[in-house]
């Protein structure tokens, strides 16, 4: 008759099995957060430029040793886990009933206990087989793949053993993506500073970092009263707006304003009133339209001028109101004067068609 | 106290037990085995099957195996519920005065025969409801208690017959087990048409008797039953309601009403001796799946999609099991 026992004793070979299957499970999983971890790891070394990609390695280790002992601590076989996966090989419950009895020793329970023992030595451990979930060995291996794959690229690029890689698009860099880098891998930085003289100030930043081949912020010149914008003096840009495309180096520009002379747009791109003086001027020409066809920075705001947008020479009767176009200030003023003349010298007008017209300039001029 | 004598001595007596019985009822192993099982674990059976299967003759047989006091109750729509629990009636003594007598009913005996059960009105077949549940029958506000062993061995046609009135729900739930008694196989009605050509007689001979079956009971119940096979069996009988937390999809789609409390003690019960028939000292998983479509079949109450679809009982038992199989994860 078998009494009170270890049941522990009777089942190692199924405790060892099991324990080996719960080390497994907790090493895929280990491998799947450790790996994961080292991949987003060397997905951040690419967005920020970190450096120290051996960290990768250590991030690997750490998550890898952290979740290894947490899952094999959870998933590692209890005493009744283990009875009940024994009894799957065909023991109908007996050893899973024999745990429940161990610490009884009434004829029944010692009865169950020979009948187990009897039934387990019938039974081939080996019949007690790993199960391991698909889904888990799965994941763990995409991670492991995706995760191990970055990781060494990564420490092969940063060793200079690989090219860093293909840009994609033409050319080395035609989407943009990747900003170029030295000779060390780092990537290159330009300033860009823009100054003045006279009495004035530039709207926007006066000095900006560019990366090589970036562009900067807008900046636009504007003179104070009695004083206005005339050139950037560094390439001859007569343009108070200004961006820099593909910048390649340092830059300096600086913005030279004179008393007296024309004026500087305003900040919302009406002209001041120094800028009057250039409307209308004999060649027609309005500001805004000053001949800048082979700049290489075009100004978004010209179209905003008389005289911009719509292409040619100024003329009254080429100018198209389209809500967007300055009709201000004296064209606005020459239109009135002019049909006001005509109203009064041709009697073609009957006096509600004067009315009307006049109304319509009382409005507009509103 | 029960001793290892005991326990070897079950087994004998089982063995001796199912070689009489098959002694006088050819095939239907699996009724012989559900009704032999329900008597060690102390339960009552229904048997259901077409007229001339064999029902009568199989009780008749284990009352002859069992050696018990047998009493035969012809159940008819006219049968009243006196006729059956006894009634007092007016007799003189020995000074010549008048005085109420009680004289018992059929149902005073070990084994009651209740035959074609569903031929009575529901008030006699309510008259077995006390005896059945608490073994004790209560005449004129007299309760009277039945000898044990108490069984009560009901066969009914099939109730889609002309001339049956359905067994109430809570009758139902007094059964132990509902076995359906099928028609012989061919070689087996060989057999049979064979063995009563030579002889009617019956030819069983007693295997044990009533003081000896209380002892097997007592043998059966101290199997010991694992937390989680106990806590398969009761989870099985709460995925019969479709309102329960453990409800199945199966339940909630064909199932009106689930088994009751009742059913899950006819499960152990009767799972202890069906282990202990197979030489366990323990319950298995697979003692209660196969009990449960005795103990359960009779204690559903199907929908109307169930009817409408033509599911029977037994393909919902199977159904859910089936589920119940993949939430424990347990092999087929």
């Amino acid at each position: 008759m078998v009494k009170c026992m270890d049941l522990k004793k009777y089942l190692k070979s199924y405790f060892t099995k099991l324990n080996a299957e719960a080390a497994l499970k907790a090493s895929l999983l280990g491998f799947a957060v450790g790996f994961g971890a080292a991949l987003l790891y060397a997905v951040a070394s690419l967005l920020f430029f970190l450096k120290y990609h051996w960290i990768a390695y250590i991030v690997f280790g750490v998550f890898f040793a952290a979740t290894f002992a947490i899952a094999f601590f959870r998933l590692k076989p209890s005493q009744k886990q283990v009875a009940a996966r024994v009894d799957l090989v065909g023991l109908e419950e007996r050893v899973l009933t024999m745990n429940e009895l161990k610490d009884r020793s009434d004829l029944v329970a010692n009865m169950q206990r020979e009948d187990t023992m009897q039934a387990l030595q019938s039974v081939n451990a080996k019949k007690v087989v790993f199960a391991i979930s698909l889904p888990l060995i799965i994941v763990a291996s995409v991670i492991s793949f995706l995760g191990l794959s970055t990781s060494v690229v990564t420490s092969l690029a940063a060793n200079e053993l690989i090219d860093v890689g293909q840009h994609i698009g033409d050319g080395d860099d035609p989407g943009g993506i990747i900003p170029p880098r030295d000779d060390e891998g780092q990537i290159q930085y330009f300033t860009v500073e823009y100054l003045f003289e006279g009495e004035g100030m530039i709207q926007g930043q006066v000095f900006q970092v560019v990366e090589k081949g970036g562009s900067t912020e807008p900046v636009l010149a504007v003179g104070d009263d009695e004083w206005g914008f005339m050139v950037w003096i560094e390439d001859g840009l007569e343009e108070p707006y200004r961006m820099e495309y593909d910048v390649q180096e340092d830059l300096v520009f600086t913005a030279i304003f004179m008393q007296g002379e024309g004026g500087s747009p305003s900040p919302n791109g009406q002209p001041t009133e120094g800028n009057e003086g250039q409307e209308a001027d004999d060649d027609g020409q309005q500001p805004g339209d000053q001949g800048q066809e082979g700049q290489d920075s075009p100004d978004p705001h010209s179209q905003d001028q008389p005289g911009g947008g719509a292409g040619g020479q100024y003329e009254n009767v080429n100018q198209v109101i389209d809500g967007e176009t300055y009709y201000g200030g004296n064209v606005f003023e020459n239109a009135n004067a002019e049909m006001m003349e005509e109203l009064s010298n041709s009697g073609d007008y009957s006096s509600e068609e004067q009315d009307l017209i006049t109304d319509y300039f009382n409005t507009i001029k509103k | 106290m029960t001793t290892e004598k005991d326990i070897e001595q079950f087994s004998k007596q089982c063995e001796n037990i199912f070689t009489q019985v098959r002694r006088d009822v050819i095939g239907q192993n699996e009724v012989v085995e559900g009704t032999i099982i329900a008597m060690i674990a102390g339960g009552n059976v229904l048997l259901e099957g077409v007229p001339g299967v064999g029902k009568t003759r199989l009780v008749r047989t284990l009352g002859r195996v069992f050696d018990l006091p047998f009493s035969r109750i012809q159940f008819t729509p006219d049968l009243m519920p006196a006729d059956v629990t006894g009634t007092n009636i007016i007799v003189k003594d020995d000074d010549g005065n008048s005085k109420f007598d009680f004289q018992p009913g059929p149902i005073f005996a070990n084994i009651i025969l209740a035959d074609e059960i569903n031929r009575a009105t529901p008030k006699t077949q309510s008259a077995l409801l006390e005896a059945m549940q608490e073994h004790t029958v209560t005449v004129m506000g007299v309760s009277r208690k039945l000898q044990e062993p108490f069984f009560v061995l009901a066969t009914q046609n099939p109730i889609e017959q002309d001339g049956t009135y359905p067994l109430p729900e809570a009758q139902m739930d007094r059964f132990m087990f509902k076995l359906i008694v099928p028609n012989p196989s061919l070689d087996e009605l060989m057999q049979i048409v064979n063995m009563t050509q030579k002889t009617m007689a019956e030819v069983a001979d007693c295997a044990c008797n009533g003081e000896q079956l209380l002892k097997m009971r007592e043998v059966a119940n101290q199997i010991p039953v694992a937390e989680d096979v106990m806590r398969y069996a009761m989870t099985l009988t709460s995925a019969t309601h479709p309102d329960s937390e453990c409800a199945t999809e199966t339940a909630k789609k064909y199932v009106r009403l689930g088994a009751s409390p009742r059913a899950g003690q006819a499960l152990i019960s009767a799972a202890k001796v069906l282990a202990l028939i197979n030489g366990r000292f323990n319950v298995a998983f697979s003692d209660v799946k196969q009990l449960a479509y005795p103990v359960l079949r009779h204690r559903m109450k199907l929908n109307f999609e169930a009817i409408a679809e033509r599911v029977s009982p037994d393909e919902i038992i199977k159904m859910i099991l089936e589920e119940l199989d993949k939430k424990f994860k347990i092999k087929k």
